[in-house]
């Protein structure tokens, strides 16, 4: 017997991602996923940010790793709240995940939920988590080769955070060609220089954050007075 | 590397699908698989036979369909087939945001033994 079908295979885990983004809405929270190789910076840039946005808004963060808890120790005393997820095998964060963590937390009481993702630039590209924004960061040390071979992740980007900048001098590293390769994928992503070292383009990060939590916000207002 | 993630979804789908169906056993699994998606057609099929045992698909024939990819120039009203890495309109030079086909991951058919 042939049965046909029309099944989308990660039905389940994008039906569990609507539902955290609606959390997300009712909470009035901006949910962000941070997307990179191993060791481009995520967790230094969660620890800068934090202390930047410290007082004014408090943030969650939800970190994935394979394993240890050393990423989420590293944020702890700075963020409003954390919880680090073991992903053991896997190589990137569900939806499910996600969900699971959420009841833990107080969504309401925070302005961002930082969910930095398990340190890869290809997998956590497939599965929503629910998140209004992907930003993914590259840093110098990888190449200036990185959006053409991972275009999938690049294509999907909010921003890119181009990080490590400070190294820029002791690679051979064309910028231009990270732009244009860029622009083959994604009209709309901001490229944005930044380096945790010396400051540079912080300032930058800071207020597209701000840009995207007014937005936001602005929206749901507006979908609400409708 | 989450190709292992897709096959357990997909053999979730496939079990469920095939008690609605009240068959004993499926021997063929029919998927249509986007050439956007990264996937690799050849670690997906040792996923599926991994995560198959003790399944009543195990065993089963997995045969993996590419469907290429498709845009849909908002410049020019073109479609055409862009490279994963460029999706810039050959006609008019836009940059299409428009995916049409190629990024899906579809289970379209099971072939079951019923009692
Ligand atoms: N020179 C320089 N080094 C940096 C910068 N940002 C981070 N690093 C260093 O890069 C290394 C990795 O940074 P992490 O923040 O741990 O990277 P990550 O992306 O969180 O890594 P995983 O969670 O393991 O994927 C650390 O040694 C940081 O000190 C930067 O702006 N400039
Ligand atoms: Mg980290
Ligand atoms: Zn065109």
């Amino acid at each position: 017997m042939k049965i046909n079908v029309v099944k989308n295979v990660l039905k389940a885990n994008d039906l569990v991602a609507e539902k955290n983004r609606q959390a997300f809405r009712e909470a009035g929270i901006l949910a962000i996923n941070l997307i990179s190789s191993p060791g481009s910076g995520k967790t230094t840039l969660l620890e800068k940010t934090l202390a930047a946005l410290s007082g004014r808004d408090p943030s969650i963060v939800i970190v994935g790793d394979l394993q240890t808890s050393r990423d989420a120790e590293r944020v702890a005393d700075r963020a409003f709240q954390v919880t680090q997820i073991n992903t053991g095998m896997s190589c990137h964060l569900y939806a499910n995940q996600i969900a699971s963590s959420l009841p833990a937390l107080d969504l309401e009481q925070a302005s961002f939920l930082f969910i930095e993702n398990v340190g890869n630039l290809v997998c956590p590209g497939e599965f929503d988590l629910g998140e209004n924004l992907k930003v993914i960061l590259l840093s110098i040390p990888e190449g200036d080769d990185k959006v053409a071979k991972y275009p999938t992740v690049f294509r999907a980007a909010d921003l890119v955070l181009l990080t490590k900048i400070d190294l820029l001098d002791a690679f051979q590293y064309d910028l231009k060609r990270v732009e244009s390769d860029l622009r083959k994928l994604n009209a709309v992503a901001p490229l944005l220089p930044f380096s945790a070292t010396t400051g540079a383009g912080m300032e930058d990060w800071l207020k597209w954050l701000q840009q995207q939590k007014a937005a936001k916000l602005g929206a749901q207002a507006r979908f609400i007075s409708e | 590397m989450h190709e292992m993630s897709l096959a357990a979804a997909l053999i979730e789908d496939i079990v469920r699908i095939a008690q609605e169906h009240q068959a004993i056993r499926v021997e063929a699994v029919e998927l249509h698989v986007g050439a956007l998606k990264q996937v690799v057609p050849e670690i997906l099929a040792e996923a599926f036979k991994a995560v198959a045992i003790g399944t009543p698909a195990e065993g089963a024939v997995l045969t993996q369909i590419e469907i290429p990819p498709r845009s849909l120039c908002q410049g020019c009203g073109q479609e055409f087939v862009p490279s994963p890495s460029d999706f810039l309109c050959p006609y008019c030079g836009a940059l299409s945001m428009i995916t049409l086909q190629g990024d899906e991951l579809i289970l379209s058919s099971l072939t079951c033994a019923t009692p």
